[in-house]
């Protein structure tokens, strides 16, 4: 029933009428540059056609990493088959990658992943190993016995999702790393906040900056009021809606006011988005008819129409949801989610490829938290640190970072039930990337205010 | 009765008497002349006309007595037929008659008109008639009579009997002749004469008709005596003609159209005509005796002036000149608002000519101290908000900005206000009869009639369309549709309207949704169906029918769930243990009964439970599988026969025997059965004193506002504690507590920058379809999926992402609500796409009148609305007790005022539609409606 999904809203359009894409021109300019941006910093952005995007995509529910990259070599695969019992993946179907810098181990990707294979074996994407939330490098003696701060709600959904997207796992800030780059690079962007950060997956955490906040966008391209005609029996309504949004200052309540200046924002910017779009060249690649391959179809349209925000740094964000498989249908699950995202994630590739961008455009994964590497008999529970993935052509791809963790339940790095200690910090994983897309080391800091508890900022993944 | 004859008022000397009021209306009026009178000029409506008809009346009287005069001889006649006078009034143009010459003020004798008998002695032999005489105000027409039916008839109209004149004959008789009447219906005027020519020159003229023989009377030259008389005079004091006007001066002597002369000189009377170049005005202000004002009227040309007045004229020696008219400029003016009746002045250049001024499309009736660079115009009643714009000539000005007309709302009951507001706070919105019952009976015990009303079932609703189907197409199954359904069915039509919203609330803290995995439509309803039994129960009941639900079993895993058994890899799962302590109970961080946290000595946030608490609650929820399936069979547990809708039942064999750590160091003894362990492990979690400030805050945040004050909190907290008779967790006393508190009843809060909630999107799309009775033809709707935020509301009940809800109780949004230090949990769902999708939504549930499609559709009933349009601060103030709760916000109400009043209005159905249409899309936009304070 879920998969038929897309029909509901078919037939919904249907019963409520024909909705036509029309815009109320409302004389609201788009947000002037980010005057807060601190520019000093951004060391070796280049003038001229110089342009980098990264592309975060949340797996939301916690995927279970586990059947993401599997060890393939017998040996190795014996001591993954065992613990794992019925969601163990059979090692014929896993599809084989060796990374070059892994001594010469072999694993393998699920086997939904083949676009992803393809993008590894051809040095486009890499692993990075048993990534997870971090207040601090922590050993599994330091756990059980406190004296190391431990992530703040560990295996809440909740909480971990929204730690994952500040990448400060010692809670002390709101705000979103994406966010907090896109803060730093917004002044580059001559439309300034609006195209800095844009969600397709709704508001998000991520990309909510100390000052910038992300423009969500839909992935259909729906845009815009469709009731605004200059008839006379509708010219007062569109002009009362304009009165409307004009008063938000003016409105004690704050909660009127932010619902004014949201709808205001969105019709107004909406047109300047729409419009971009309508004008931008279309691509020939093909994206999978899935939510999260509309998704990344629209983030790869937003790029083609960057040239009319003069957007030169930009940060998206995409999620796909339902990983959180405690039931007897994770594998199935797993098979239809992973099959989606690697073929979402390699359509992007390919088409930021067709359009000459491969090496300016990363994407990468996250997830909520791994799971637990035993079943729990049908499924698997919540755990802690968990296997990605990132892609693009400046990712130096066909490669593993991170530590694979030794698959020993209770092991060293278990600290209960195959709850993998993460071998990297979602800090340091995103300060490598966030160093490719421009933030210099002065910044760097600021943006990730624990990285220097780690033993490197760059985890060299990124060219 | 004598009167000494001072003039000659023979029908011959009328012409040639220089100064006679014939000789001057006529010499004075070209078209008179040839007996073609001047037709009025097209006058609005809604003028007076009996009034404005004393613009172009006075030649018509003077021309009818001038014939009376003519055919009228004049004669003294003794006492015994003594002689009625015609009296004259030229200030307006009223005449009467009477039998003293002497005229009242402001009145002037004409002279005798005809003679009537001074007793009630027979006349000739023949019966006397009372002439009885009536006058009907302001302007004292009269009327003679001599039918007592007639003059019955009079007074029910409204005259006023004024005595009698003497006695006429009621048939003729020698030396009588007829008194006929004329009579004027639009103007209510009546003549009289006894001489057939001038009688047959008026009928049929101008509007005057022949009214019939009133008596037999003498001619006013027959006194009876069989000598004719001399006739009278006009009586010299103190009824002396009016003097002629003289002109000295007027200025200025040269200006445009529509601009204002001052004329000085003597006798100036009231009623005043002035000509430019033969073109009267049509304004003309008579100040004094010796100054008049008049503006120069469209269509004049340079030449001399004429002043007629009271009959006699003057002719100006110079001429007054034309000039091009000057272009109006309005640059400013003040106030920029106000009510109608508002003296607004406006600043401008070239302003002296100005001849009309409008608010928006209204014309204003009052304009004063019209200068060169400014005027004074009130705002009239019935103008809307838009640009002032000024007249001169053929030029127009408008206002640069718009001056803001302000409806001052009406009065409405504050026990209705709050009524509707508390209906808006508790139920899926009000109605006009819900209002009315709360306002009978009172807040609280309206409560404590809806926490009567029997539940809402929703499983009869899929059970009667599963009979349905099968009869329709012989396959009887469940659709998930149904279950969707059931609920708008609940929240649109139940009568239990506070338990459907408190159900609503209570699934959106234990979540089950649809999106995955997938449910059953009986699943989804059986749970629906627990919610809403339980949802005046207590707590600790409603937690122990969700923990064995199978819906919520089968959603977060307790089903199946079984001991640990590591040589085959079975682990208790762990995601109700986790769920139902974070989402359903407790939250991850200890509270206070205010709902703050509770922090160590360092302000570090102290934890409720960590992952041994986590595991052990998860080894206490093992064994329990589907109802129906026999526990001694342990194969079953594996595969079991599924039921949807009865409590799940337990596999001792499949139970964790082990001792369970639990919360707060409870511990769990080894060895007890299933049913045991599940009723010690809620019971633990129902008793953690977070349950009361988790479960009341959330509650105050779906119902009331986003951020209660910690007091308000505490408040509902402590009711959840005890109910006041020793009960925990009586949600029928605490959702009680929630609504009547003061926080949520005061009117303090209305005004409160943080009080308030967003109203949900469902809850918009309820109140909206509620608000207006919607009903389909089969009673039944088809409300399905709503959770596009590209074209619907980004959110649909039972389909929310995730366990987490739709929202999250603690959700902020960077900017203007983080620095408030406010959470919004609508806003998580609230963004510029759903914000723009729902608009869209709601503009077509508007177009459509109703949603769905088929005998299920909705239709909204907009009568009372339509009935409304044409008064659009009446149509707006009506939304706004059903939609606002009587509150909307001062600007608002304008704005959707005057859109409504903008949209053209011509009595036609399209009109109204139109004009509900657009009250109702801004109404829908609102931050008053979307809002809830």
């Amino acid at each position: 029933m879920k998969t038929n999904h897309t029909g509901r809203r078919s037939f919904l359009k249907g019963a409520s009428g024909l909705l036509l894409p029309v815009i109320v021109p409302l004389a609201v300019p788009i947000t002037a540059r980010n005057a807060h941006a601190q520019l000093q910093d951004i060391a070796h952005l280049a003038a001229g056609d110089d342009y980098r995007a990264l592309v975060c995509i949340f797996m939301f529910g916690g995927n279970d990493g586990n059947n993401l990259v599997v060890p393939r070599d017998p040996a190795d695969y014996a001591k993954y088959a065992g613990p794992r019992g019925r969601l163990a993946l059979n090692r014929d179907q896993l599809l084989s990658i060796k990374p070059t810098n892994v001594q010469g181990r072999e694993f393998g990707l699920h086997p939904a992943m083949t676009g992803m294979q393809g993008l590894f074996n051809q040095g486009k994407a890499a692993v990075i190993a048993n990534v997870g939330t971090l207040a601090a490098p922590i050993t599994k003696q330091q756990y059980q016995n406190g004296s190391v701060q431990r992530p703040a709600n560990l295996y809440s959904h909740s909480d971990q999702q929204f730690l994952w997207n500040t990448a400060m796992a010692d809670n002390s800030v709101r705000s979103g790393w994406g966010g907090r780059v896109g803060d730093r690079v917004a002044a580059l962007n001559q439309s300034g906040s609006l195209t800095t950060c844009m969600s397709v997956a709704g508001n998000s955490t991520f990309l909510s900056g100390d000052t910038i906040r992300s423009f969500p966008v839909s992935p259909s391209g729906q845009f815009g009021l469709d009731f605004y005609e200059t008839s006379n029996e509708t010219r007062p309504l569109s002009e009362g809606i304009q009165k409307l949004l004009g008063q938000s200052s003016s409105r004690v309540n704050v909660m009127d006011g932010v619902w004014l200046d949201i709808l205001s924002g969105a019709i107004t910017n909406q047109k300047q988005i729409s419009t971009a779009l309508n004008n931008a060249t279309p691509f020939t690649t093909v994206f999978p008819n899935s939510g999260l391959g509309q998704a990344m179809r629209m983030i790869a349209r937003l790029i083609v129409a960057r040239t009319a925000f003069g957007a030169k740094r930009q940060v998206f964000f995409a999620g796909i949801g339902g990983f959180d498989t405690h039931g007897d249908d994770q594998l199935d699950r797993q098979d239809e989610l992973l099959g989606d995202v690697s073929a979402s994630m390699t359509a992007f590739y390919n088409a930021t490829a067709e359009l000459g961008l491969a090496e300016n455009v990363t994407s990468f994964t996250a997830s909520d938290f791994g799971r637990n590497f035993p079943t729990n008999g049908k499924g698997s529970d919540h755990a802690w640190g968990s296997h990605h993935l990132v892609a693009g052509g400046a990712v130096r791809g066909n490669a593993m970072y991170g530590t694979f963790p030794s698959l020993v339940v209770d092991g060293p790095d278990d600290v209960g039930k195959g709850t993998w200690i993460p071998s990297v910090s979602v800090d340091q994983y995103a300060a490598t990337m966030a160093t490719w897309f421009g933030v210099g080391p002065g910044d760097l800091n600021a943006v990730f205010p624990n990285l220097s508890r780690f033993s490197t900022g760059n985890l060299g993944f990124m060219a | 009765m004598a009167h000494p004859i001072s003039d000659d008022w023979g029908c011959e000397s009328a012409f040639a008497a220089e100064g006679s009021a014939l000789h001057r209306a006529m010499y004075a009026e070209p078209d008179a002349q040839e007996g073609k009178l001047s037709t009025p000029e097209p006058q609005p409506a809604e003028v007076n006309r009996l009034w404005h008809a004393r613009y172009w009346l006075v030649p018509v009287v003077m021309l009818a007595f001038w014939l009376l005069t003519c055919v009228t001889a004049l004669a003294q006649a003794p006492a015994a037929w003594p002689g009625v006078y015609l009296v004259y009034s030229p200030s307006t143009g009223s005449y009467s008659y009477t039998l003293n010459g002497t005229a009242p003020a402001g009145w002037r004798s004409e002279g005798i008109r005809f003679r009537v008998h001074a007793d009630a002695s027979a006349i000739d032999g023949q019966a006397a008639i009372a002439l009885q005489k009536f006058l009907l105000p302001p302007l004292n027409r009269v009327a003679l009579t001599a039918s007592n039916e007639e003059a019955a008839t009079l007074r029910a109209q409204g005259w006023q009997s004024d005595g009698m004149l003497g006695y006429v004959a009621g048939v003729q008789t020698a030396g009588t002749v007829p008194l006929h009447r004329l009579t004027h219906d639009g103007l209510k005027l009546n003549v009289f004469t006894t001489k057939a020519p001038g009688k047959n020159f008026l009928v049929g003229t101008f509007g005057w008709r022949y009214a019939g023989i009133v008596g037999y009377v003498k001619s006013a030259s027959d006194n009876g005596s069989g000598t004719p008389v001399t006739p009278p005079s006009m009586p010299s004091a103190p009824v002396t003609p009016a003097a002629a006007p003289t002109l000295t001066s007027f200025s200025p002597q040269s200006a445009a159209i529509g601009a204002t002369v001052t004329f000085t000189g003597t006798n100036f009377a009231n009623g005043s005509t002035v000509k430019f170049n033969g073109i009267a005005s049509s304004s003309v202000t008579w100040q004094a005796a010796t100054s008049l004002k008049a503006v120069v009227p469209a269509n004049a040309t340079t030449g001399k002036v004429v002043i007629i007045s009271a009959g006699s004229s003057i002719t100006s020696t110079s001429d007054f000149v034309v000039s091009a008219p000057t272009t109006p400029v309005i640059t400013s003016f003040t106030p920029t608002s106000g009510e109608a009746g508002t003296v607004v002045t406006v600043n401008g250049t070239g302003l002296s000519g100005v001849s009309a001024v409008r608010f928006g499309s209204v014309a204003v009736v009052t304009v004063a101290n019209v200068t060169a660079t400014s005027l004074q115009a009130t705002v009239p009643v019935g103008a809307s908000s838009g640009k002032i714009s000024v007249t001169s000539g053929s030029a127009t000005a408008t206002s640069p900005t718009d001056f803001t007309v302000i409806v001052p709302p009406p009065m409405v009951d504050a026990g209705y206000r709050d009524a509707a507001r508390l209906l808006t706070q508790a139920t899926f919105g009000p109605k006009t009869s819900s209002i009315e019952r709360v306002k009978a009976i009172g807040a609280p015990a309206w409560i404590d009639e809806q926490i009567a009303l029997p539940a809402a079932s929703h499983m009869a609703y899929i059970d009667a369309a599963k009979a349905r189907r099968l009869a329709e197409t012989g396959k009887g199954y469940y659709a998930e549709e149904g279950s969707y359904e059931a609920i708008w069915q609940q929240w649109l039509l139940g009568p239990d309207e506070l338990r459907a919203r408190m159900t609503f609330a209570l699934s959106e803290i234990m979540v089950i949704s649809n999106i995955a995995p997938d449910l059953e439509p009986d699943a989804m309803s059986s749970y629906m169906d627990m919610l809403n039994t339980r949802a005046f129960g207590t707590y600790r009941d409603l937690l122990g029918a969700v923990a064995l639900h199978p819906a919520m079993g089968y959603y977060l895993n307790m089903l199946g769930s079984e001991k640990e058994d590591a040589k085959n890899q079975k682990f208790p799962n762990e995601n109700f243990a986790r769920e139902v302590m974070q989402l359903f109970s407790l939250g991850v961080y200890q509270l206070n009964a205010d709902g703050s946290r509770k922090v160590d000595g360092s302000g570090v946030p102290l934890a409720t439970y960590d992952e041994g608490v986590v595991k052990g609650f998860a080894r206490a929820f093992t064994g329990w599988t589907f109802f129906g399936n026999d526990p001694a069979n342990p194969k079953k547990f594996d595969r079991p026969e599924e039921s949807w809708t009865q409590p799940m039942i337990a596999f001792a064999s499949k139970h964790e025997t082990g001792s369970k750590t639990l919360l707060n160091g409870i511990i769990l003894p080894a060895g007890q059965t299933p049913e045991k362990d599940l009723k010690d492990a809620l019971d633990t979690i129902a008793n953690h004193p977070n349950v009361s400030p988790f479960i009341s805050r959330q509650l105050i945040q779906r119902f009331v506002t986003s951020n209660p004050s910690p007091a308000y909190v505490a408040r509902v907290s402590g009711v959840f504690d005890n109910n006041g008779r020793g009960v925990r967790g009586d949600l029928a006393a605490v959702i009680k507590a929630v609504l009547m508190d003061p926080d949520a009843r005061g009117s303090t809060t209305l005004s409160d920058p943080k009080f308030g909630k967003q109203r949900e999107p469902v809850i918009r799309l309820a109140n909206l379809l509620r608000a207006f009775n919607a009903t389909s033809k089969n009673g039944r709707n088809n409300i399905h999926y709503l959770d596009s935020a590209d074209d619907a509301l980004g959110q649909s009940p039972l389909l929310s992402p995730s366990v987490f809800n739709f929202f999250s109780p603690a959700y902020t949004r960077p900017g203007k609500l983080a620095q408030s230090g406010m959470v919004a949990p609508e806003f998580q769902i609230t963004n510029e796409i759903q914000t723009v999708g729902t608009a869209n939504f709601f503009y077509q549930l508007v177009k459509q009148e109703g949603y769905g499609s088929g005998d299920s559709q909705l239709k909204l009933d907009l009568t009372q609305p339509k009935t409304l349009a044409n008064s659009p601060a009446a149509l707006v103030d009506y939304l706004s007790t059903l939609l606002t709760y009587g509150e909307l916000n001062t600007a608002s109400r304008q704005t959707i005022i005057d859109a409504v009043a903008a949209v053209p209005f011509n009595n036609k159905d399209s009109d109204r539609t139109w004009r509900v249409r657009t009250a109702l899309t801004l109404f829908a936009l609102s931050s008053d409606f979307v809002i809830q304070k």
